[in-house]
């Protein structure tokens, strides 16, 4: 039974295709906490996050969502997450608007509310002067906004992103960063993975490690700082070390996840 | 002539390979359309032996049946090439790098155009020069002169259609050009097949004095003389010398004037093509109150997907345009005093939801929104259902209360036999997905011919299920039942136990 201040508990989550593409994978993301997942190109933080927002069928393991056993019960775990890919979700040929009373329909949302929320959400993301216009014509970083805007408008208590700040342009990176941190500090319970470490470093209050669908290591960037036994490293420093393709190569570092 | 890279040489080659590559055809469909080439050569014998043994037309006969033919070719390779032709220059997403190459644009122009005149060329010289060459063998060497005279037809059709391309991006856009195109390229290809029928129509053998009077005054205007200079094609085509070498230099410097001559028109139209920014302000719909309702909100969303793109809507239409030749031939049989005719809308009601069914379900443009979100699959399948039925019905409601004015019986069968062919046809659909990009609706049938097959069965059953019950035979009872249950056999458990929608794909 998972505790209910747990927002996310994945146990032994397995996925394999040709290879192990996640192996024996256990998380726990407590409610409210802006969790880091990272790892290398391959490393099975997209195919983690399919299996826990219920795009992918796992052949092994258990998900729970705030308690909701998302496997027996995937509809009401559905109802607490948000997903955002990093390939935004949207309909070319829909506005803005259109696209977010959408989605708010998926989530069963009363029209009333959905419409208050979706001018806030679009206001907050400078999106609303293009609320009439069709995402078609939208530039990479306002369809990601436009995407954002979706994820966020049933106000989710999970919100899972996929690389959301990859191919945005810094002011917008910034809006979007700036708004997570807003959600996070607002109670939503947040997973994101992103290439940027920087990003990372700054953002999230855990990190999670995976490589070869296995958790290497998992904490606090001074956690990981004090395990690597380097106070200064930079995130990127233990990174590298972890995975095992830093300067000079070599085998991953050995004080990983036991520690 | 330079053959290497960046030559012109060159740049045809990656033009036809993109052609080649676009049409889908894979090395299994390539090996087969051999044998079939082989089989047209076969087919063609006993013609030509038939031929051999005939006494001579008169010439006067003969001009027709040849400007008939080749005037279907023509409109045929116009519609190919329109098409072609608004692809290659206002459609394809690489313009930008072609001009920002060093390549000379007009050589990029004359190459595009030459790709599409070998391609239209191509396709017609497939079905017609088997025969040519099987008749040239065994009648006479003349019946050759169709090699020139496709490849005079293919540049004379290709520079046509250079120039209706370029007339209506100046006309009306480039955005617009495309959605016009398609339904001039439909339109095209349809008079093509109505050419074929045209002797039916020209006979007037109705019992009916007004078609029998529109017979013979098309008659009078179609058919002039024998010395006519309408006749001249078809001398060229016959293989006299000198009308023959005239078509050749006219269609080849019409072409290359066209090519070469309009070039930096058709540039200045492909630099706008390329910088219209699809995107364009809509009408204020922020005082309008959002609407609630998980199925409604879906409904609504796959019908503005359809409605807002004119080009889909276009190619959609089109199939139901190439009906109509089917139905000018259907005209004069019957059931009773009922032309058979109307049973072509059965066939289209079925072919237009199995297109919108398509794309409410494997053109989805956001699948996995639709899998990460709290619905059942069932419903979002419901949702996809009403969606693709609604614009059928739509489109059919017309024709269907004019047929029940008609004949009130008639109105019930093709209400209940539309209604019928369009339920299996969009169920096939959905519950045979295969996710590809909305814009490639034109390839859905690839790598799955069987549901093709499947659908255009189930449209011709429900089409004899209406002639059955035209003729009130007990046996189109049986057509109903079955028709309805043979999409959904074999994915009904699953759809019934409301796996998600990403595991019925």
């Amino acid at each position: 039974m998972a505790q209910p201040h747990m927002a996310l508990q994945v146990r032994g989550l397995s996925k394999r295709y040709a290879i192990p593409a996640v192996n024996d994978l256990d998380l726990a993301i407590g409610a409210g906490e802006f969790y880091g997942l990272l790892g290398p190109n391959g490393a099975g933080k997209t195919t983690t996050l399919r299996m826990i927002v219920g795009l992918l069928t796992p052949d092994a393991g258990s998900i729970e969502i705030f308690g909701v056993d998302a496997r027996a019960n995937p509809m009401a775990a559905k109802q607490m997450i948000a997903w955002l890919p990093d390939e935004p979700m949207l309909y070319d040929k829909l506005t803005p608007l259109e696209y977010l009373e959408f989605v708010a329909g998926l989530w069963r949302m009363d029209a009333a509310t959905a419409q208050r929320r979706a001018h806030e959400l679009l206001e907050q993301l400078e999106l609303w002067p293009h609320r009439d216009e069709r995402c078609e014509g939208f530039s990479r970083g306002m369809k990601q906004k436009a995407a954002l805007a979706g994820a966020l408008i049933h106000d989710p208590r999970l919100l899972v992103l996929d690389e959301p700040l990859s191919g945005l342009d810094a002011a917008i990176a910034r809006e979007v960063k700036d708004l997570l941190l807003e959600r996070a500090r607002g109670g939503c319970t947040i997973i994101l993975t992103t290439h940027v470490l920087d990003v990372a470093e700054r953002l999230v209050d855990r990190i999670g490690i995976i490589r070869s669908g296995e958790l290497l290591a998992e904490g606090s960037l001074d956690d990981l700082r004090r395990r690597s036994g380097r106070r200064e490293s930079t995130l990127e420093d233990i990174f590298l070390q972890l995975v095992g393709t830093g300067r000079g190569g070599g085998e991953p570092a050995a004080w990983e996840l036991a520690a | 002539m330079k053959t290497g890279a960046g030559s012109a040489l060159w740049l045809l080659r990656h033009e036809l390979r993109l052609q080649w590559r676009s049409s889908g055809i894979t090395a299994t469909v390539a090996i087969v359309a051999g044998f079939v080439l082989v089989l047209l050569h076969l087919v063609a014998l006993p013609l030509a032996f038939a031929v051999r043994t005939m006494r001579p037309l008169p010439t006067g006969l003969t001009c027709e049946l040849v400007t008939g033919g080749a005037l279907f070719a023509f409109l045929m390779m116009m519609s190919t090439a329109l098409v072609a032709t608004v692809q290659a220059i206002f459609a394809r997403g690489d313009i930008d790098l072609m001009l920002s190459s060093p390549l000379r644009p007009r050589s990029i122009i004359l190459v595009r155009a030459g790709a599409v005149a070998l391609t239209v060329g191509g396709g017609m010289a497939a079905l017609a020069l088997p025969f040519a060459n099987v008749l040239g063998l065994v009648v006479t060497p003349r019946w050759l002169v169709a090699y020139p005279a496709l490849a005079a037809l293919a540049l004379l059709a290709t520079a046509a259609s250079l120039v209706v391309a370029l007339g209506l991006c100046r006309l009306i856009g480039p955005r617009r050009t495309r959605v016009f195109a398609q339904v001039l390229a439909g339109l095209l290809g349809t008079a093509g097949f109505l050419v074929t029928q045209l002797p039916n129509l020209l006979q007037a053998t109705g019992s009916d004095a007004a078609t029998r009077r529109m017979g013979d005054l098309l008659t009078g205007i179609v058919m002039p003389g024998p010395d006519s200079l309408t006749w001249l094609p078809a001398r060229a085509l016959m293989g006299e010398p000198l009308p023959l070498a005239a078509g050749l230099v006219l269609s080849a410097g019409l072409f290359a004037l066209v090519a070469h001559g309009l070039a930096g028109r058709f540039i200045a139209s492909m630099a706008a093509a390329g910088g219209t920014g699809s995107g364009r302000p809509r009408r204020r719909t922020t005082t309008r109150r959002f609407r609630t309702g998980a199925v409604s909100v879906m409904r609504r969303k796959e019908l503005r997907l359809i409605a807002r793109d004119p080009w889909l809507l276009t190619r959609i239409m089109q199939q139901a345009i190439f009906l109509a030749p089917l139905a000018a031939t259907a005209w004069k049989h019957g059931i009773g005093n009922v032309p058979l005719s109307w049973l072509v809308l059965v066939l289209i009601a079925g072919n237009l939801a199995g297109a919108f069914a398509w794309l409410a379900v494997s053109g989805e443009d956001a699948p996995d929104l639709l899998s990460a979100s709290p619905l059942r699959a069932a419903d979002v399948l419901r949702a996809k259902l009403e969606a693709a039925l609604l614009p059928v019905g739509l489109a059919l409601l017309a024709p269907i209360a004019a047929a029940g004015c008609v004949d009130p019986w008639l109105g019930v069968t093709l209400a209940a036999c539309c209604s019928g062919a369009a339920l299996s046809c969009a169920t096939l659909e959905l519950l045979h997905p295969a996710p590809r990009k909305r814009s490639e609706f034109n390839q859905r049938a690839k790598g799955r011919w069987a549901i093709g097959l499947a659908e255009a069965l189930l449209g011709a059953g429900w089409a004899v299920t209406a002639a059955g019950m035209l003729a009130f035979t007990p046996w189109a009872l049986i057509g109903p039942p079955l028709l309805l249950a043979v999409p959904a056999l074999h994915r009904l458990p699953e759809w019934l136990n409301g796996e998600p929608l990403a595991t019925a794909g």
